[in-house]
């Protein structure tokens, strides 16, 4: 539904941060894109709504093009963006009405926005914070406003780009909890751009940027299998993972899959016991 | 420390006043002051500024903050008054020593400017102390939507507005971190001269004026993606709507003008004040 072909893009000022590209975005996948800074992922983000077009290739979202002038609305419907400051991306001074930015854009009638902002509220857990202030409110409930903008406009894609990297961990627990939630209940296309490699663990698919191009692609699994590789490009491998390499490789455990610290503890207790 | 600052300087009470559209609001300050200007009498002035105190005190907004807007008007209205007191030189010569010249037209003048100016001030205070920053905004944004079709940007200006409204609570908190930050590293922001003192403020302000301009940028972005086109073909999540209280609003207004007009043409005391005068001294 959202295919990225063969794009190259380069700044004005010369520097190049995408070098032929080529993905597709399957329709209710959660994707997750890492990479370090300067690794073109967030560039990559900008391209799907069309707020950078491409120097060469093409991004096609349901069939247009972003590069077509008379679909841009249409497209940025479809695929909304919660950027990273949550402060620079609220634009009114009461929370309900900021919601119901997006909608008001696209002239949705007020009776039918009432309830798509309501409903939107009540996805992120904002609901009681309808009628507050935005400066009021903590980064990650920030972020959740932001979200519920977007999903005010009924999106088929999310992208997240870097939204919890200015969170506290809590916040960004809850960011997480919230978006695996949408994806799960709605079936919504989730796009997570970060360089936390935990937020990873969760994904169905993850792409490796590095320098302008995809570095590697495949399950969580597959990709942190690799470490080795991805410590050659300045990544890291969750903690966890790490750990269940380290016992495996030392002979102490072999706990297969395991990708959170929890179910480490639990492998890990098991083997020890059976002994 | 800035977080819980309020704008402008609405007072928050239920009130009918309150409770009127913004519109209708900015429609009866213009009426108001259409009824301030075309009296011409001065105990008239009585008659409206009575009526500001009994809009006050439906506004349920103690007299103390209507007085508080007078106040910076504390220097202005002294010279105003002595100003036309002097220059104006119609009527019967009163004191004559010198250059100076007071006349019955000058004092007449004078209070009238005075009184004038803060019918008119108090007036547009209420106004301000019984409408938030958004709904005024609203208000003026409909108010001028007609005059689109003479390429008046209304839907912009007030967009515009919401963004300030909306940016200041976040950049005072951003001013008082960089402020802290700033006096952390040993920056001296109180002592020394005027000069010395605005020079100090250098190192906040300018991070703050860059800061400000990554958030615009970042904030277009923001708007872009959510389809933001101008206000072309845009709906609203809140609609203003006329209630009986705005028309017995308007109607009280139009009596007010109506009472003035009348009351200063069936009663013409001032006219009649000065005969007397006349009559009593002899002068011409």
């Amino acid at each position: 539904m959202l295919s990225i072909k063969n794009v190259s893009f380069t700044y004005d000022s010369g520097t190049p941060a995408l070098e032929n590209v080529s993905l597709d975005i399957r329709e209710g996948e959660f994707l997750c894109i890492v990479g370090h800074n300067g690794s073109g992922k967030s560039t990559l983000a900008k391209m799907l709504n069309g707020l950078l077009l491409p120097t060469e290739g093409a991004v096609i979202v349901d069939g247009m093009d972003t590069a077509d002038d008379d679909r841009l609305l249409d497209i940025r419907r479809r695929v909304g963006i919660v950027f990273q400051n949550p402060d620079n991306q609220i634009v009114t001074t009461v929370v309900r009405e900021d919601v119901a930015f997006g909608p008001e854009n696209l002239g949705i009638p007020t009776e039918e926005m009432i309830v798509r902002v309501d409903e939107a509220l009540k996805s992120v857990g904002m609901e009681s914070y309808a009628e507050s202030a935005p400066h009021m409110l903590s980064g990650g409930q920030k972020q959740r406003i932001a979200i519920a903008g977007m999903l005010a406009m009924e999106p088929n894609v999310l992208v997240l780009d870097e939204a919890t990297a200015m969170l506290d961990p809590y916040g960004r627990r809850d960011i997480l909890k919230i978006v695996h939630e949408l994806h799960e209940k709605k079936g919504i296309t989730v796009v997570m751009i970060t360089q936390y490699m935990e937020e990873a663990l969760g994904a169905e698919r993850v792409i490796v940027m590095n320098s302008g191009h995809i570095e590697m692609e495949g399950t969580p699994q597959e990709v942190f299998a690799r470490g080795d590789e991805l410590r050659k490009i300045g990544l890291d491998v969750p903690a966890a993972i790490e750990l269940r390499e380290l016992l495996k490789e030392r002979n102490i455990a072999d706990l297969g899959n395991a990708m959170t610290l929890e179910e480490i503890s639990e492998g890990l207790c098991r083997s020890l016991l059976k002994i | 420390m800035f977080k819980d600052i309020t704008l402008g300087q609405y007072f928050p009470v239920d009130s009918p006043v309150h409770r009127l559209d913004p519109r209708t609001k900015l429609i009866l300050l213009v009426m108001y002051i259409v009824a301030v200007f075309i009296a011409k009498d001065l105990w008239v002035f009585g008659f409206i500024i009575a009526f500001m105190l009994f809009m006050t005190a439906m506004s349920r907004v103690p007299l103390s903050y209507i007085t508080k807007a007078i106040k910076p008007m504390k220097w202005l209205l002294p010279l105003m008054f002595l100003l036309n007191l002097f220059m104006v030189k119609t009527g019967t010569v009163l004191v004559q020593w010198q250059f100076i010249t007071i006349t019955t037209g000058g004092v007449r003048q004078a209070l009238f400017i005075v009184l004038r100016l803060i019918a008119l001030v108090s007036g547009a205070s209420l106004l301000t102390l019984t409408t938030t920053p958004v709904s005024l905004t609203e208000g003026l944004e409909r108010l001028f939507a007609p005059l689109k079709v003479i390429k008046f940007p209304a839907h912009e200006l007030a967009m515009m507005m919401t963004i300030a409204l909306r940016f200041i609570p976040t950049l005072l908190e951003e001013a008082d971190k960089i402020m802290k930050a700033q006096l952390a590293r040993g920056a001296d922001l109180e002592s020394g001269n005027v000069l010395k003192r605005a020079k100090a403020m250098l190192p906040i302000l300018i991070p703050l004026f860059v800061n400000s301009f990554r958030r615009a940028e970042e904030l277009a972005l923001a708007m872009e993606s959510r389809c933001y086109h101008g206000g072309e073909g845009r709906t609203r999540l809140k609609v203003l709507r006329f209630h009986w209280r705005d028309l017995i609003a308007f109607l009280i207004m139009a009596a007010l003008i109506a009472s003035v007009i009348i009351l200063q043409n069936t009663f013409p005391i001032d006219h009649w004040i000065a005969q007397a005068f006349k009559n009593l001294t002899g002068l011409k």
